[in-house]
Protein backbone atom coordinates (compact mmCIF):
# COMPACT_ATOMS: atom_id res chain seq x y z
CA UNK A 1 0.00 0.00 0.00
CA UNK A 2 1.55 3.17 -0.81
CA UNK A 3 -1.14 5.77 -0.55
CA UNK A 4 -3.79 5.23 2.18
CA UNK A 5 -6.53 7.84 2.49
CA UNK A 6 -8.15 7.83 6.27
CA UNK A 7 -11.28 9.29 7.10
CA UNK A 8 -10.84 12.20 4.79
CA UNK A 9 -13.67 15.28 4.98
CA UNK A 10 -13.99 18.19 2.43
CA UNK A 11 -16.18 20.99 2.67
CA UNK A 12 -16.74 23.76 0.09
CA UNK A 13 -18.54 26.97 0.88
CA UNK A 14 -20.39 25.06 3.87
CA UNK A 15 -21.84 22.12 1.39
CA UNK A 16 -19.77 18.89 2.61
CA UNK A 17 -18.37 17.37 -0.22
CA UNK A 18 -16.82 14.01 0.76
CA UNK A 19 -17.46 12.56 4.13
CA UNK A 20 -15.15 10.16 5.79
CA UNK A 21 -12.94 8.76 2.45
CA UNK A 22 -11.32 5.90 2.89
CA UNK A 23 -9.27 4.17 0.30
CA UNK A 24 -5.77 2.91 -0.59
CA UNK A 25 -3.76 2.31 -3.66
CA UNK A 26 -0.86 0.36 -4.26
CA UNK A 27 1.90 -0.56 -6.36
CA UNK A 28 1.69 -2.39 -9.41
CA UNK A 29 -2.44 -1.67 -9.59
CA UNK A 30 -4.75 0.46 -11.73
CA UNK A 31 -6.92 1.69 -9.88
CA UNK A 32 -9.74 3.53 -11.28
CA UNK A 33 -12.11 6.16 -9.53
CA UNK A 34 -15.74 5.93 -10.92
CA UNK A 35 -18.94 7.91 -9.96
CA UNK A 36 -21.65 10.49 -11.35
CA UNK A 37 -20.75 13.80 -12.35
CA UNK A 38 -20.04 16.66 -9.62
CA UNK A 39 -19.71 13.97 -6.99
CA UNK A 40 -15.93 15.19 -6.51
CA UNK A 41 -13.82 13.00 -7.86
CA UNK A 42 -11.55 15.78 -9.26
CA UNK A 43 -11.90 17.47 -6.03
CA UNK A 44 -10.27 14.18 -4.21
CA UNK A 45 -7.54 13.70 -6.68
CA UNK A 46 -7.11 17.68 -5.97
CA UNK A 47 -6.86 16.56 -2.10
CA UNK A 48 -4.30 13.70 -3.19
CA UNK A 49 -2.45 16.73 -4.68
CA UNK A 50 -2.53 19.21 -1.73
CA UNK A 51 -4.43 21.73 -4.30
CA UNK A 52 -6.94 21.74 -1.36
CA UNK A 53 -6.74 21.12 2.18
CA UNK A 54 -9.07 18.47 3.90
CA UNK A 55 -11.02 19.64 6.65
CA UNK A 56 -10.26 16.41 8.56
CA UNK A 57 -8.82 12.64 8.12
CA UNK A 58 -5.12 11.85 7.34
CA UNK A 59 -3.16 10.80 3.50
CA UNK A 60 -0.73 9.12 4.40
CA UNK A 61 2.13 8.05 1.60
CA UNK A 62 4.74 5.13 1.88
CA UNK A 63 2.93 3.47 5.38
CA UNK A 64 2.89 6.39 8.19
CA UNK A 65 4.92 9.08 6.01
CA UNK A 66 2.49 12.56 6.08
CA UNK A 67 4.19 14.93 4.79
CA UNK A 68 2.70 16.21 2.01
CA UNK A 69 5.89 17.82 0.47
CA UNK A 70 7.52 14.27 0.18
CA UNK A 71 4.15 12.76 -1.17
CA UNK A 72 3.83 15.27 -4.22
CA UNK A 73 7.06 14.74 -4.95
CA UNK A 74 6.29 11.01 -5.40
CA UNK A 75 2.99 11.74 -7.43
CA UNK A 76 2.95 12.64 -11.43
CA UNK A 77 -0.50 14.53 -11.56
CA UNK A 78 -2.88 14.84 -14.95
CA UNK A 79 -5.57 17.27 -13.91
CA UNK A 80 -8.69 16.91 -16.12
CA UNK A 81 -8.02 19.87 -18.53
CA UNK A 82 -4.59 20.98 -19.26
CA UNK A 83 -3.91 24.31 -21.48
CA UNK A 84 -2.11 23.41 -24.20
CA UNK A 85 1.68 24.90 -24.67
CA UNK A 86 2.44 26.80 -26.98
CA UNK A 87 5.62 26.42 -28.97
CA UNK A 88 6.69 22.89 -27.94
CA UNK A 89 7.67 19.36 -29.56
CA UNK A 90 6.26 16.32 -27.87
CA UNK A 91 9.77 15.21 -27.36
CA UNK A 92 10.79 18.78 -25.86
CA UNK A 93 7.75 18.51 -23.29
CA UNK A 94 8.69 15.03 -22.41
CA UNK A 95 12.40 16.38 -21.69
CA UNK A 96 10.45 18.74 -19.41
CA UNK A 97 9.80 16.15 -17.23
CA UNK A 98 13.20 15.24 -15.91
CA UNK A 99 14.05 19.44 -15.53
CA UNK A 100 15.47 19.36 -12.30
CA UNK A 101 13.51 22.27 -10.50
CA UNK A 102 17.10 23.22 -8.07
CA UNK A 103 19.39 23.60 -11.01
CA UNK A 104 19.57 27.31 -11.62
CA UNK A 105 21.98 27.28 -14.92
CA UNK A 106 22.65 23.45 -15.51
CA UNK A 107 19.81 21.77 -17.23
CA UNK A 108 22.15 18.98 -19.27
CA UNK A 109 20.09 15.60 -19.62
CA UNK A 110 22.08 12.48 -18.34
CA UNK A 111 22.07 9.51 -20.30
CA UNK A 112 19.41 7.85 -17.59
CA UNK A 113 17.53 10.12 -18.09
CA UNK A 114 17.65 10.56 -22.01
CA UNK A 115 16.73 6.75 -21.91
CA UNK A 116 13.44 7.43 -19.86
CA UNK A 117 12.28 9.89 -22.33
CA UNK A 118 13.00 7.83 -25.00
CA UNK A 119 10.99 4.69 -23.62
CA UNK A 120 8.39 6.69 -22.37
CA UNK A 121 7.88 8.35 -25.72
CA UNK A 122 8.07 4.73 -27.28
CA UNK A 123 5.72 3.15 -25.01
CA UNK A 124 2.71 5.81 -25.73
CA UNK A 125 2.79 5.49 -29.73
CA UNK A 126 4.75 8.73 -30.05
CA UNK A 127 8.13 7.97 -31.35
CA UNK A 128 7.29 9.33 -35.07
CA UNK A 129 6.28 12.21 -33.37
CA UNK A 130 8.46 13.53 -31.49
CA UNK A 131 9.34 16.27 -33.28
CA UNK A 132 6.16 17.54 -33.94
CA UNK A 133 4.81 20.37 -32.83
CA UNK A 134 2.73 19.80 -29.70
CA UNK A 135 -0.45 22.41 -31.21
CA UNK A 136 -0.49 19.95 -34.21
CA UNK A 137 -1.82 17.11 -32.54
CA UNK A 138 -4.95 15.20 -32.29
CA UNK A 139 -6.57 15.11 -29.62
CA UNK A 140 -5.60 11.26 -28.51
CA UNK A 141 -2.13 11.79 -29.75
CA UNK A 142 -1.95 15.24 -27.15
CA UNK A 143 -3.53 13.14 -24.28
CA UNK A 144 -0.81 10.61 -24.65
CA UNK A 145 2.22 13.29 -25.02
CA UNK A 146 0.58 14.12 -21.77
CA UNK A 147 1.06 10.33 -20.51
CA UNK A 148 4.65 9.90 -21.60
CA UNK A 149 5.48 13.25 -19.96
CA UNK A 150 4.01 12.05 -16.77
CA UNK A 151 5.41 8.78 -16.87
CA UNK A 152 8.82 9.89 -17.46
CA UNK A 153 8.66 11.89 -14.43
CA UNK A 154 9.11 8.22 -13.30
CA UNK A 155 7.54 8.76 -9.99
CA UNK A 156 5.76 5.97 -8.01
CA UNK A 157 1.98 6.92 -8.26
CA UNK A 158 0.12 8.41 -11.41
CA UNK A 159 -2.93 10.10 -10.51
CA UNK A 160 -4.74 11.07 -13.40
CA UNK A 161 -7.97 12.95 -13.63
CA UNK A 162 -9.83 11.88 -17.20
CA UNK A 163 -13.22 12.71 -15.97
CA UNK A 164 -13.62 15.38 -19.16
CA UNK A 165 -11.57 13.91 -21.90
CA UNK A 166 -13.83 11.95 -24.20
CA UNK A 167 -11.85 10.46 -27.13
CA UNK A 168 -12.82 7.60 -29.75
CA UNK A 169 -13.08 4.14 -29.05
CA UNK A 170 -9.66 3.15 -30.67
CA UNK A 171 -7.68 6.21 -28.85
CA UNK A 172 -9.56 5.48 -25.42
CA UNK A 173 -8.38 1.55 -25.78
CA UNK A 174 -4.89 2.61 -26.53
CA UNK A 175 -4.79 5.24 -23.83
CA UNK A 176 -5.88 2.09 -21.31
CA UNK A 177 -3.75 -0.28 -22.76
CA UNK A 178 -0.73 1.95 -22.16
CA UNK A 179 -1.63 2.56 -18.18
CA UNK A 180 -2.76 -1.17 -17.57
CA UNK A 181 0.31 -2.05 -18.83
CA UNK A 182 2.71 0.94 -17.09
CA UNK A 183 1.30 -0.36 -13.90
CA UNK A 184 2.11 -3.74 -14.28
CA UNK A 185 5.54 -2.20 -14.44
CA UNK A 186 5.20 -1.22 -10.73
CA UNK A 187 3.80 1.83 -10.42
CA UNK A 188 0.97 2.82 -8.80
CA UNK A 189 -2.35 4.43 -10.78
CA UNK A 190 -5.21 6.21 -10.36
CA UNK A 191 -7.51 7.35 -12.83
CA UNK A 192 -10.88 8.96 -12.16
CA UNK A 193 -12.95 8.53 -15.57
CA UNK A 194 -16.36 7.80 -16.85
CA UNK A 195 -15.76 5.21 -19.10
CA UNK A 196 -17.29 2.07 -17.07
CA UNK A 197 -16.32 -0.52 -20.68
CA UNK A 198 -12.61 0.51 -20.43
CA UNK A 199 -12.80 0.24 -16.51
CA UNK A 200 -14.08 -3.24 -16.57
CA UNK A 201 -11.73 -3.90 -19.19
CA UNK A 202 -8.38 -3.40 -18.00
CA UNK A 203 -8.84 -2.02 -14.24
CA UNK A 204 -7.53 -4.06 -11.16
CA UNK A 205 -9.00 -2.04 -8.64
CA UNK A 206 -12.51 0.02 -8.53
CA UNK A 207 -13.32 3.08 -6.13
CA UNK A 208 -17.25 4.03 -6.91
CA UNK A 209 -17.30 7.43 -5.07
CA UNK A 210 -21.60 7.77 -4.46
CA UNK A 211 -23.07 9.85 -1.50
CA UNK A 212 -20.66 12.17 -0.26
CA UNK A 213 -18.17 8.58 0.13
CA UNK A 214 -16.60 5.60 -1.10
CA UNK A 215 -19.37 3.37 -1.52
CA UNK A 216 -17.05 0.15 -3.08
CA UNK A 217 -13.37 -0.73 -3.09
CA UNK A 218 -12.24 -3.87 -4.54
CA UNK A 219 -11.69 -5.70 -7.94
CA UNK A 220 -13.49 -4.81 -11.19
CA UNK A 221 -16.89 -5.78 -11.66
CA UNK A 222 -19.41 -6.48 -14.93
CA UNK A 223 -22.52 -4.49 -13.89
CA UNK A 224 -20.70 -1.03 -13.07
CA UNK A 225 -23.32 1.29 -13.68
CA UNK A 226 -25.94 -0.28 -11.84
CA UNK A 227 -23.91 -0.29 -8.91
CA UNK A 228 -23.12 3.84 -9.69
CA UNK A 229 -26.57 4.85 -10.55
CA UNK A 230 -29.02 2.57 -8.52
CA UNK B 1 24.74 23.49 -31.88
CA UNK B 2 26.50 24.16 -35.25
CA UNK B 3 23.20 26.24 -36.31
CA UNK B 4 23.66 28.08 -33.22
CA UNK B 5 27.26 29.33 -34.11
CA UNK B 6 26.29 29.76 -38.12
CA UNK B 7 23.95 32.66 -36.38
CA UNK B 8 26.22 33.93 -33.95
CA UNK B 9 28.29 34.69 -37.02
CA UNK B 10 25.77 36.08 -38.60
CA UNK B 11 24.89 38.02 -36.19
CA UNK B 12 28.33 39.37 -35.51
CA UNK B 13 28.50 40.14 -39.18
CA UNK B 14 25.39 42.39 -39.40
CA UNK B 15 26.01 43.90 -36.18
CA UNK B 16 29.50 45.29 -37.88
CA UNK B 17 27.91 46.24 -41.12
CA UNK B 18 25.31 48.21 -39.30
CA UNK B 19 27.53 49.47 -36.86
CA UNK B 20 29.48 50.81 -40.00
CA UNK B 21 26.82 52.01 -41.77
CA UNK B 22 25.41 54.30 -38.50
CA UNK B 23 29.16 55.88 -38.09
CA UNK B 24 29.86 56.15 -41.86
CA UNK B 25 26.59 57.47 -43.65
CA UNK B 26 24.31 60.17 -43.25
CA UNK B 27 23.76 64.16 -44.27
CA UNK B 28 27.31 64.99 -43.62
CA UNK B 29 29.42 63.23 -45.79
CA UNK B 30 32.24 61.66 -43.84
CA UNK B 31 35.16 60.40 -46.23
CA UNK B 32 36.89 56.84 -44.50
CA UNK B 33 39.81 58.93 -44.41
CA UNK B 34 37.92 61.82 -42.25
CA UNK B 35 36.47 58.71 -40.36
CA UNK B 36 39.97 57.37 -39.07
CA UNK B 37 41.10 60.68 -38.46
CA UNK B 38 37.99 61.18 -35.82
CA UNK B 39 38.38 57.58 -34.36
CA UNK B 40 42.07 57.70 -33.60
CA UNK B 41 43.40 60.96 -33.46
CA UNK B 42 40.28 62.91 -32.14
CA UNK B 43 41.63 65.86 -34.51
CA UNK B 44 38.57 67.67 -36.61
CA UNK B 45 36.21 68.54 -34.06
CA UNK B 46 32.91 69.25 -36.34
CA UNK B 47 33.60 65.63 -37.58
CA UNK B 48 34.22 64.11 -33.80
CA UNK B 49 30.99 65.94 -32.34
CA UNK B 50 29.52 64.21 -35.57
CA UNK B 51 30.89 60.71 -34.77
CA UNK B 52 30.98 60.69 -31.26
CA UNK B 53 28.10 62.81 -30.09
CA UNK B 54 25.18 61.83 -32.42
CA UNK B 55 25.93 58.68 -34.64
CA UNK B 56 27.57 56.48 -32.30
CA UNK B 57 25.60 57.07 -29.33
CA UNK B 58 22.42 56.51 -31.67
CA UNK B 59 23.63 53.22 -32.43
CA UNK B 60 23.95 52.07 -29.13
CA UNK B 61 20.93 53.69 -28.54
CA UNK B 62 18.95 51.69 -31.01
CA UNK B 63 20.54 48.31 -30.27
CA UNK B 64 19.68 48.62 -26.48
CA UNK B 65 16.26 49.51 -26.82
CA UNK B 66 15.53 47.06 -29.45
CA UNK B 67 16.84 44.09 -26.87
CA UNK B 68 14.99 45.52 -24.38
CA UNK B 69 11.52 45.48 -26.59
CA UNK B 70 12.28 41.99 -27.69
CA UNK B 71 13.30 40.27 -24.48
CA UNK B 72 9.54 42.01 -23.11
CA UNK B 73 8.60 40.54 -26.36
CA UNK B 74 9.68 36.89 -25.30
CA UNK B 75 8.60 37.66 -21.25
CA UNK B 76 5.53 37.87 -22.09
CA UNK B 77 4.67 35.62 -24.41
CA UNK B 78 6.18 33.04 -22.25
CA UNK B 79 4.10 34.22 -19.15
CA UNK B 80 0.69 34.81 -20.76
CA UNK B 81 0.75 31.64 -23.32
CA UNK B 82 -0.16 34.20 -25.65
CA UNK B 83 1.68 34.34 -29.36
CA UNK B 84 0.56 38.31 -29.48
CA UNK B 85 2.57 39.05 -26.39
CA UNK B 86 4.27 42.30 -26.90
CA UNK B 87 4.98 45.19 -24.13
CA UNK B 88 3.20 47.91 -26.04
CA UNK B 89 -0.01 45.41 -27.08
CA UNK B 90 -0.46 44.06 -23.44
CA UNK B 91 0.13 47.67 -22.29
CA UNK B 92 3.01 47.82 -20.12
CA UNK B 93 4.79 50.79 -21.88
CA UNK B 94 1.37 52.87 -21.71
CA UNK B 95 2.83 53.79 -18.23
CA UNK B 96 6.15 54.93 -19.19
CA UNK B 97 4.54 56.72 -22.48
CA UNK B 98 2.23 58.76 -20.07
CA UNK B 99 5.32 59.43 -18.06
CA UNK B 100 6.85 60.71 -21.08
CA UNK B 101 4.14 63.00 -22.04
CA UNK B 102 4.35 64.45 -18.53
CA UNK B 103 8.18 65.70 -18.84
CA UNK B 104 7.44 66.68 -22.31
CA UNK B 105 4.51 69.11 -21.35
CA UNK B 106 6.96 70.30 -18.63
CA UNK B 107 4.97 69.45 -15.79
CA UNK B 108 7.56 66.41 -14.95
CA UNK B 109 11.30 67.24 -14.82
CA UNK B 110 13.19 66.24 -17.63
CA UNK B 111 16.12 65.11 -15.68
CA UNK B 112 17.28 62.04 -17.50
CA UNK B 113 17.53 60.34 -14.83
CA UNK B 114 13.92 61.38 -12.93
CA UNK B 115 12.54 60.44 -16.43
CA UNK B 116 13.52 57.05 -16.72
CA UNK B 117 12.86 56.03 -12.85
CA UNK B 118 9.66 57.32 -13.30
CA UNK B 119 9.28 55.77 -16.50
CA UNK B 120 10.08 52.11 -14.98
CA UNK B 121 8.51 52.53 -12.13
CA UNK B 122 5.23 53.84 -14.38
CA UNK B 123 6.22 50.07 -16.51
CA UNK B 124 6.39 47.93 -13.07
CA UNK B 125 3.33 49.01 -11.80
CA UNK B 126 1.52 48.38 -15.59
CA UNK B 127 3.66 44.93 -15.68
CA UNK B 128 2.28 43.92 -11.74
CA UNK B 129 -1.36 44.66 -12.66
CA UNK B 130 -0.79 42.27 -16.13
CA UNK B 131 0.48 39.98 -14.10
CA UNK B 132 -2.42 39.44 -11.05
CA UNK B 133 -5.04 40.09 -14.10
CA UNK B 134 -3.01 36.86 -15.54
CA UNK B 135 -2.43 35.15 -12.28
CA UNK B 136 -6.09 34.57 -11.76
CA UNK B 137 -6.46 31.15 -12.42
CA UNK B 138 -9.24 31.04 -15.19
CA UNK B 139 -8.05 34.37 -17.42
CA UNK B 140 -7.90 33.20 -21.14
CA UNK B 141 -4.79 34.77 -22.97
CA UNK B 142 -7.46 36.28 -25.05
CA UNK B 143 -9.01 37.75 -22.61
CA UNK B 144 -5.84 39.43 -21.28
CA UNK B 145 -4.99 40.34 -24.53
CA UNK B 146 -8.02 42.65 -24.87
CA UNK B 147 -7.45 43.50 -21.44
CA UNK B 148 -3.68 45.01 -22.19
CA UNK B 149 -4.62 46.24 -25.52
CA UNK B 150 -7.34 48.53 -23.87
CA UNK B 151 -5.22 49.58 -21.11
CA UNK B 152 -3.09 50.26 -23.79
CA UNK B 153 -5.34 52.58 -25.59
CA UNK B 154 -6.39 54.14 -22.69
CA UNK B 155 -2.48 55.62 -22.01
CA UNK B 156 -1.96 56.55 -25.60
CA UNK B 157 -4.91 58.36 -25.72
CA UNK B 158 -4.08 60.22 -22.34
CA UNK B 159 -0.62 61.04 -23.15
CA UNK B 160 -1.45 62.34 -26.35
CA UNK B 161 -4.31 64.23 -24.69
CA UNK B 162 -1.67 65.92 -22.25
CA UNK B 163 0.52 66.34 -24.69
CA UNK B 164 -2.15 68.39 -27.12
CA UNK B 165 -3.61 70.32 -24.32
CA UNK B 166 0.26 71.78 -23.23
CA UNK B 167 0.89 72.31 -26.61
CA UNK B 168 3.84 70.11 -27.31
CA UNK B 169 5.01 70.25 -30.62
CA UNK B 170 3.97 67.84 -33.01
CA UNK B 171 7.68 66.41 -34.21
CA UNK B 172 7.94 66.01 -30.20
CA UNK B 173 4.61 63.92 -30.10
CA UNK B 174 5.58 62.43 -32.98
CA UNK B 175 9.00 61.19 -31.85
CA UNK B 176 7.02 59.85 -28.61
CA UNK B 177 4.48 57.79 -29.95
CA UNK B 178 6.20 56.73 -33.14
CA UNK B 179 9.48 55.91 -31.37
CA UNK B 180 12.92 58.49 -32.34
CA UNK B 181 16.05 57.11 -31.96
CA UNK B 182 17.61 61.05 -33.53
CA UNK B 183 19.15 64.25 -31.20
CA UNK B 184 19.22 61.96 -28.18
CA UNK B 185 22.36 63.10 -26.31
CA UNK B 186 25.11 60.45 -24.17
CA UNK B 187 23.31 61.77 -20.95
CA UNK B 188 19.41 60.07 -21.62
CA UNK B 189 21.18 56.74 -22.78
CA UNK B 190 23.41 56.04 -19.69
CA UNK B 191 20.36 56.09 -16.87
CA UNK B 192 18.59 53.50 -19.17
CA UNK B 193 21.71 51.08 -18.63
CA UNK B 194 21.73 50.45 -15.23
CA UNK B 195 17.96 49.23 -15.18
CA UNK B 196 18.72 47.33 -18.55
CA UNK B 197 21.40 45.38 -16.10
CA UNK B 198 18.58 44.71 -13.64
CA UNK B 199 16.33 43.41 -15.96
CA UNK B 200 18.95 41.41 -17.27
CA UNK B 201 19.78 39.87 -14.29
CA UNK B 202 16.34 38.81 -13.25
CA UNK B 203 15.16 37.58 -16.44
CA UNK B 204 18.20 35.22 -16.83
CA UNK B 205 18.45 34.46 -12.79
CA UNK B 206 14.86 32.48 -13.79
CA UNK B 207 15.23 31.58 -17.61
CA UNK B 208 15.65 28.41 -16.96
CA UNK B 209 12.53 27.93 -15.24
CA UNK B 210 10.63 29.54 -17.67
CA UNK B 211 10.50 26.99 -20.13
CA UNK B 212 8.45 24.73 -17.26
CA UNK B 213 5.91 27.72 -17.07
CA UNK B 214 4.83 26.88 -20.43
CA UNK B 215 3.19 23.70 -18.98
CA UNK B 216 0.77 26.03 -17.13
CA UNK B 217 0.75 26.31 -13.09
CA UNK B 218 -0.40 23.12 -12.08
CA UNK B 219 2.00 21.03 -13.92
CA UNK B 220 4.84 23.13 -12.91
CA UNK B 221 3.74 22.82 -9.34
CA UNK B 222 3.69 19.42 -9.80
CA UNK B 223 7.02 19.56 -11.17
CA UNK B 224 8.19 21.51 -8.51
CA UNK B 225 8.48 25.36 -9.16
CA UNK B 226 6.69 27.74 -8.42
CA UNK B 227 4.92 29.40 -11.46
CA UNK B 228 3.51 32.45 -9.79
CA UNK B 229 7.61 33.67 -8.10
CA UNK B 230 8.80 32.81 -11.18
CA UNK B 231 6.00 34.67 -13.18
CA UNK B 232 6.01 37.26 -10.99
CA UNK B 233 10.31 38.23 -11.42
CA UNK B 234 10.00 37.78 -15.31
CA UNK B 235 7.31 40.41 -15.31
CA UNK B 236 8.78 42.87 -13.22
CA UNK B 237 11.91 42.26 -15.72
CA UNK B 238 9.42 43.20 -18.33
CA UNK B 239 8.33 46.68 -17.34
CA UNK B 240 11.58 47.33 -15.85
CA UNK B 241 13.03 46.79 -19.55
CA UNK B 242 10.42 48.33 -21.65
CA UNK B 243 9.83 51.45 -19.30
CA UNK B 244 13.60 52.06 -19.37
CA UNK B 245 13.45 51.77 -23.56
CA UNK B 246 10.48 53.95 -23.71
CA UNK B 247 12.47 56.50 -21.74
CA UNK B 248 15.04 57.00 -24.37
CA UNK B 249 12.97 56.10 -27.51
CA UNK B 250 9.01 56.70 -26.97
CA UNK B 251 7.06 53.07 -28.09
CA UNK B 252 7.96 51.37 -31.04
CA UNK B 253 5.23 49.74 -31.97
CA UNK B 254 5.37 46.18 -33.65
CA UNK B 255 9.58 45.14 -32.27
CA UNK B 256 8.65 43.31 -29.05
CA UNK B 257 6.17 41.17 -30.79
CA UNK B 258 8.49 40.67 -34.01
CA UNK B 259 11.63 39.61 -32.70
CA UNK B 260 10.59 36.69 -30.28
CA UNK B 261 8.60 34.91 -33.45
CA UNK B 262 11.64 35.63 -35.63
CA UNK B 263 14.28 34.28 -32.82
CA UNK B 264 11.57 30.96 -31.85
CA UNK B 265 11.77 30.55 -35.95
CA UNK B 266 15.81 30.58 -36.03
CA UNK B 267 16.77 29.11 -32.62
CA UNK B 268 14.00 26.64 -31.74
CA UNK B 269 11.73 26.57 -28.83
CA UNK B 270 14.21 26.89 -25.78
CA UNK B 271 13.16 29.72 -23.96
CA UNK B 272 16.44 30.34 -22.31
CA UNK B 273 17.69 29.94 -25.98
CA UNK B 274 15.06 32.72 -27.17
CA UNK B 275 16.03 35.03 -25.00
CA UNK B 276 19.76 35.01 -25.14
CA UNK B 277 19.40 35.38 -29.09
CA UNK B 278 16.66 37.68 -29.13
CA UNK B 279 19.40 40.50 -27.31
CA UNK B 280 20.53 40.80 -30.65
CA UNK B 281 17.64 40.31 -32.97
CA UNK B 282 16.10 42.85 -31.33
CA UNK B 283 18.73 45.07 -31.59
CA UNK B 284 19.39 44.89 -35.11
CA UNK B 285 16.39 44.83 -36.14
CA UNK B 286 15.96 48.79 -34.37
CA UNK B 287 19.82 49.21 -35.61
CA UNK B 288 18.91 48.64 -39.51
CA UNK B 289 15.41 50.28 -39.03
CA UNK B 290 17.29 52.81 -37.88
CA UNK B 291 19.35 53.26 -40.63
CA UNK B 292 16.75 53.27 -42.97
CA UNK B 293 14.59 56.18 -41.25
CA UNK B 294 17.82 58.42 -41.04
CA UNK B 295 18.81 57.28 -44.44
CA UNK B 296 16.21 57.14 -46.60
CA UNK B 297 14.85 60.69 -46.40
CA UNK B 298 17.82 62.24 -45.93
CA UNK B 299 18.24 65.19 -44.89
CA UNK B 300 14.30 64.91 -43.34
CA UNK B 301 13.37 61.88 -40.90
CA UNK B 302 10.94 59.67 -40.23
CA UNK B 303 10.69 57.94 -36.96
CA UNK B 304 11.95 54.74 -36.46
CA UNK B 305 8.96 53.26 -35.09
CA UNK B 306 7.31 53.94 -37.88
CA UNK B 307 9.81 52.46 -40.03
CA UNK B 308 9.95 49.12 -37.65
CA UNK B 309 6.05 49.28 -38.47
CA UNK B 310 5.62 50.12 -42.05
CA UNK B 311 7.99 47.14 -43.11
CA UNK B 312 8.09 44.82 -39.49
CA UNK B 313 4.19 44.26 -40.94
CA UNK B 314 4.40 42.44 -44.21
CA UNK B 315 7.56 40.43 -42.76
CA UNK B 316 5.03 39.46 -39.78
CA UNK B 317 2.38 38.47 -42.06
CA UNK B 318 4.64 36.55 -44.10
CA UNK B 319 6.08 35.13 -40.81
CA UNK B 320 2.57 34.40 -39.16
CA UNK B 321 1.27 32.57 -43.13
CA UNK B 322 4.59 30.37 -42.97
CA UNK B 323 5.27 29.38 -39.91
CA UNK B 324 2.90 30.20 -36.73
Amino acid sequence: MILKLENISFSYQNNHLLESINLSISVGEFTCLIGPNGIGKSTLLKLIMGELKPDKGEINFDSDNTCEKLRIKNISYLPSEIPDPLYITVGELVKLARFDPDSIFNSNLTPLDKSVIESCIYTCNLSNLSNRSFEALSSGEKQRAWLAFALAQDRKILVLDESINSLDHENTDMFFRILKKVSSDGKAILMCTHNLEMVSKYADNLLILKDKTITYEGPSKQNLSQMIYS
Amino acid sequence: MNRLVFCTVIILILTVIGGFLGIVLGPSKLSLGDLLNTLLLKSDSVNSTIIWDIRIPRILIAFTVGSAFAISGVILQTNTRNPLGDPQLFGITGGALIVQALVLSGILSNNPWFQTTFSVIASIISAILIFTLANRSNVKPSTLALIGFSIGAMCIAISTGIMAYYRVFTQQVLSVIGGSTSNIPWSSYFPMLPFMLLGLILIFAVSNKLNVIVLGDVISKNIGINSTRIKFISMISAGILSGAAVSVVGTVGLLGLMAPHITRIIVGNNVRLILCFSIPIGGLLMLYADQISRLAFMPNEVPVGFIISALGAPLMVYLAWRYL
